[in-house]
């Protein structure tokens, strides 16, 4: 392996190892140490990657895993992978850094203080997969890490279990984002179809895709569904606000600078493929605009600094789309806005965090001073006032906005989102700093520390910009195929021009409405435009979801049925299907092949149906269990008798397990329930039970008999028997078969059969903890 | 339970063990594999946890999580189906290492031997998740 990917393997593998560390150590361990491997990982991370820089790890690197279907693994790791990993890397140990003093202060006090290990271990999972997001190399592998970002930030949202609204938060969150996921799927299975492959740089290389626009079209369209859930755009920002319930740093670490970045950092990996088509700059600047005047007028009504600061992001976010809808020559502003903004937003939750509610944070008044100003120069960079760094988000939207079509409606709605911007930056400012209700006491200085370190960087790279863009900004919009770079000179022009007067308006209207709050409708948290259709549809699709629901309800002859009645469905569609309307009944070959045998299998038979007569007529039910029982050891000894050994071995064994299971959970029965048909059903149901039967039973029997009668003329039974040994050095067909022919088949019923035994694993502990519980 | 069947099973245990192990590592030269192993064990188990009561375990040592085997047999499955890529092969191909062992000469590990190793732990710790699902609080074996 190139050293770029050992790098970038490393990377990614060690916040996994952390996180496995603390999972296991987290009953045991103290938080200081629980903190200090987290640390660890985490620097251990952003080194590896600061170390990807050199010109000595770049390139990028596959393996292929399935050849004939083209799917590969690698790292990819270019500019515009690196600075996504960067800014993630940077995130993760600023927030480990805060999280400590964080969670002895209010965490602990709120009844978390076991929580540590696992906060820090789904922190470092959504690290990693952030980071293998970023570096990956192919397509679906960056789908895997995208999802299991999702299911991190599940983890993390809904950390208090015993706060229900963590609980619905982080199911929000993960159905909206989950969606996105789906929608990314689909997107990417057509653009492998269209393309070939899943190689990330073949396919950017290849250029803009050449074929039929409607499916270039629909790819735009999932692609941008992807992102705009991902980064929490309109109309599917919904899940971003209640996620506030989480703690200060996951917000911080999450909604600013990782998981809402990964839209964007998807849109500028396939806008070279897909910048072109029709449909790409019509999405995402509609979607962009949307979020921009929603998310700040929402913003602004606000009374809870971490929501205002949710809308806030969907706001800003707006303009990263509108950049992106601009194709190639707004790349490079996009990507600088993404950066600034997730220093500022992360520099503003922290803030937030050091006066929250349960810890001392009236403070003296040289810390006050400090705080005020470590908080105010994030904030008014957000606002985009100059020389900070953030004057150059909103100047560089401005100068890209003018340069394009439809200039006048992009500008003039950044001008609007940007008063909007300084409005409720100085709404923050006063809900942080303002309230004196709070008792005295002195902010941790680690807290502090991390929020002056955001603000010098914001503070810097305002009044030095060129460093950073020359060597990380534009590199990567280069990557990313952008076709300008940017220019830091404070020229006299329309885009400064308005971004005056959008600082003035905003001044204005924060004047105003400080004067008439009642304008704001400010007692209403929470309130955002289009609620009313929304929750109408929202109601909608819980009467529906209600409706499926009806099915499962508790009683097993009900899933019985629907087991048997899917089954039945699907059975008869394929018989039809294979069978194609020829019913010609031929003589069984079988029989007529080994007539020696026929008197022991006749006998075998016999006591097969016997045994089935006494499973349906038995009266006690411990006597229909045994006779099951014999049904099956009678087929297990008919399979060995026509040479099968390998069926008849695992036959008996599962029918042993079976009847012992049975007879475990007869003693669970309750005794009065014990003799068979004692609490039998209503005569109504015995008629459609017996149908149902009786129809799964004869169509089992179909689809066997039909299976027979269309055996191919060259079974590959044949092939298995002459070339397992040959080409496995395997003797027995059927391991050869199971462990090395079809042994992608085993893996997922390995994994089926784990999946499901674990989920009556956590439903037998839920159960006895209920039970310890009550009683 | 009568002392004769508690006998029984305290012989019968130990000849399970070694017939599992027996499976595993003859998978490929004939009837029996990983899966069934696993089942062998499980059965095994089950037989001990009736005739003793649950309470007591035919191990020394406390009963492990089951979920935790099942897991690590997942883990084993999917690391055996990774492990050829690590070599430069294609997924699940063949690989193999022979190691030369002091008494017992030349050991040959397998891919296939690992994947096996995996679904029996699979098999067995999920098949015992089952049956300690439906075990009663109280131990020592009942007549039905």
């Amino acid at each position: 392996m190139p050293t770029g990917a050992i790098l970038c393997t490393a990377a990614v593998a060690l916040p996994l190892l952390g996180a496995l560390a603390a999972a296991l150590a987290h009953r045991r361990a103290s938080p200081r140490s629980l903190t200090a491997v987290a640390l660890a990982s985490a620097l251990a991370s952003a080194a590896l990657i600061g170390r990807l820089w050199r010109p000595d790890a770049a390139g990028s690197w596959r393996v292929p895993w399935v050849e004939a279907m083209g799917l590969g693994l690698g790292w990819h790791p270019d500019r515009l992978a690196l600075l996504l990993a960067l800014m993630v890397a940077v995130a993760a140990v600023l927030t480990v850094a805060y999280s400590h003093p964080y969670w002895r202060r209010v965490a602990a006090p709120a009844g978390l203080g076991d929580r540590l290990g696992t906060y820090y271990a789904a922190m470092l999972v959504f690290t990693a997969s952030m980071l293998g997001l970023a570096l990956s190399e192919d397509l679906f592998q960056l789908y895997v890490f995208w999802e299991l970002a999702d299911v991190a930030s599940f983890v993390l949202i809904a950390l208090d279990r015993r706060e229900p609204r963590a609980w619905s938060a982080a199911v929000r969150a993960l159905l909206f984002t989950a969606l996105g996921g789906l929608a990314l799927l689909v997107a990417l299975v057509l653009l492998v179809g269209l393309t070939g492959t899943s190689s990330i740089p073949a396919i950017v290389s290849a250029g803009p895709l050449d074929a039929d626009p409607a499916v270039v079209g629909a790819i735009v369209v999932l692609v941008a569904i992807a992102a705009a859930t991902k980064s929490a755009q309109f109309p599917f920002h919904v899940w971003l606000p209640p996620a506030m319930i989480a703690l200060t740093p996951i917000n911080a670490f999450l909604d600013s600078a990782a998981l809402v970045a990964a839209g964007v950092f998807l849109l500028a990996r396939l806008q070279p493929v897909l910048g072109e088509a029709m449909l790409w700059p019509w999405v995402l600047g509609a979607i962009g605009l949307a979020s921009m005047v929603a998310g700040g007028i929402a913003a602004m009504r606000q009374t809870d600094p971490k929501w205002l600061l949710a809308y806030s992001t969907i706001s800003q976010f707006g303009f990263m789309f509108v950049l992106l809808a601009l194709g190639a020559g707004g790349l490079a502003a996009a990507l600088w806005f993404l950066m600034q903004h997730a220093i500022v937003k992360a520099a503003l939750f922290f803030a937030f965090g050091i006066t929250e509610r349960g810890q001392a944070p009236r403070l003296t008044p040289a810390a006050g001073y400090a705080l005020a100003a470590a908080a105010a120069l994030p904030a008014l960079s957000l606002a985009g006032v100059p020389p900070l760094a953030g004057f150059w988000m909103k100047e560089l939207y401005l100068k890209r906005a003018l340069e394009a079509p439809a200039g006048a409606l992009l500008a003039g709605v950044g001008v609007v989102a940007a008063a909007l911007t300084l409005a409720y930056t100085l709404r923050y400012l006063t809900l942080v700093l303002g309230d004196r209700s709070r008792p005295s006491g002195t902010p941790s200085r680690p807290m502090l520390a991390v929020v002056a370190i955001l603000a010098l960087l914001t503070v810097a790279f305002g009044l030095f910009p060129e460093p950073v863009a020359r060597h990380l900004i534009e590199p990567a919009a280069a990557a990313a195929g952008a076709s300008s770079g940017l220019s830091f000179e404070y020229e006299l022009g329309p885009a400064l021009l308005l971004s005056g007067v959008a600082l003035a308006t905003g001044a204005a209207l924060y004047a105003v409405l400080r004067r008439r709050p009642h304008l704001l409708e400010s007692d209403i948290t929470g309130q955002w435009p289009l609620a009313g259709p929304y929750a109408r549809l929202v109601a909608a699709v819980m009467g529906l979801g209600r409706a499926l629901l009806s099915v499962q309800n508790g009683a097993l002859p009900r899933y019985i049925h629907g087991v048997l009645l899917g089954l039945a469905s699907i059975v008869t569609f394929a018989v039809l299907a294979a069978a194609g309307g020829d019913w010609a009944i031929a003589a069984d070959p079988v029989l007529d092949e080994l007539p020696a045998v026929r008197g022991a299998q006749a006998l075998l038979l016999g006591l097969v149906a016997v045994g089935t007569v006494v499973v349906l007529a038995a009266r006690a039910h411990l006597r229909a269990i045994l006779a099951l029982g014999a049904v099956g050891y009678a087929l297990g000894a008919l399979f060995a008798l026509i040479a099968a050994p390998d069926l008849a071995l695992v036959q008996v064994h599962v029918e042993t397990l079976v009847t012992v299971l049975f007879a475990l959970a007869l003693v669970r029965v309750p005794r009065q329930v014990r003799r068979r048909f004692a609490g039998s059903p209503p005569r109504r149901w015995r008629a459609p039970r017996l149908a149902v039967a009786a129809l799964a039973g004869l169509l089992a029997a179909a689809l066997s008999w039909v299976a027979i009668e269309h055996t191919p003329a060259q079974p590959v039974a044949v092939w298995y028997n002459e070339n397992a040994e040959a080409l496995v050095e395997a003797p027995d067909v059927v391991a050869a078969i199971l462990v090395h022919f079809r042994a992608m088949d085993t893996v997922g019923e390995v994994a089926v059969f784990a999946i499901a035994l674990l989920g009556v694993a956590v439903l037998v502990r839920l159960a006895r903890e209920q039970k310890e519980q009550g009683a | 339970m009568t002392p004769l069947i508690q006998l029984v099973s305290v012989l019968v245990f130990p000849a399970a063990v070694l017939i599992a192990i027996s499976h595993l590592l003859g998978a490929e030269s004939g009837p029996g594999d990983g899966f069934t192993a696993g089942i062998i064990l499980a059965l095994a188990m089950a037989l001990w946890f009736e005739t003793h009561g649950y309470g007591e375990s035919p191990l020394r040592s406390r009963p492990p999580r089951y979920d935790v085997v099942l897991c690590a047999g997942l883990t084993a499955v999917l690391a055996a189906a990774l492990l050829p890529l690590a070599l430069g092969e294609p997924l699940l191909a063949q690989a193999k290492l022979a190691i030369e062992a002091p008494l017992l000469g030349e050991i040959e590990l397998s891919r296939s031997l690992l994947f096996d190793l995996g679904i029996g732990l699979a098999v067995f710790g999920g098949t015992m998740v089952a049956i300690d699902s439906l075990r009663r609080p109280d131990a020592g074996g009942e007549e039905r």
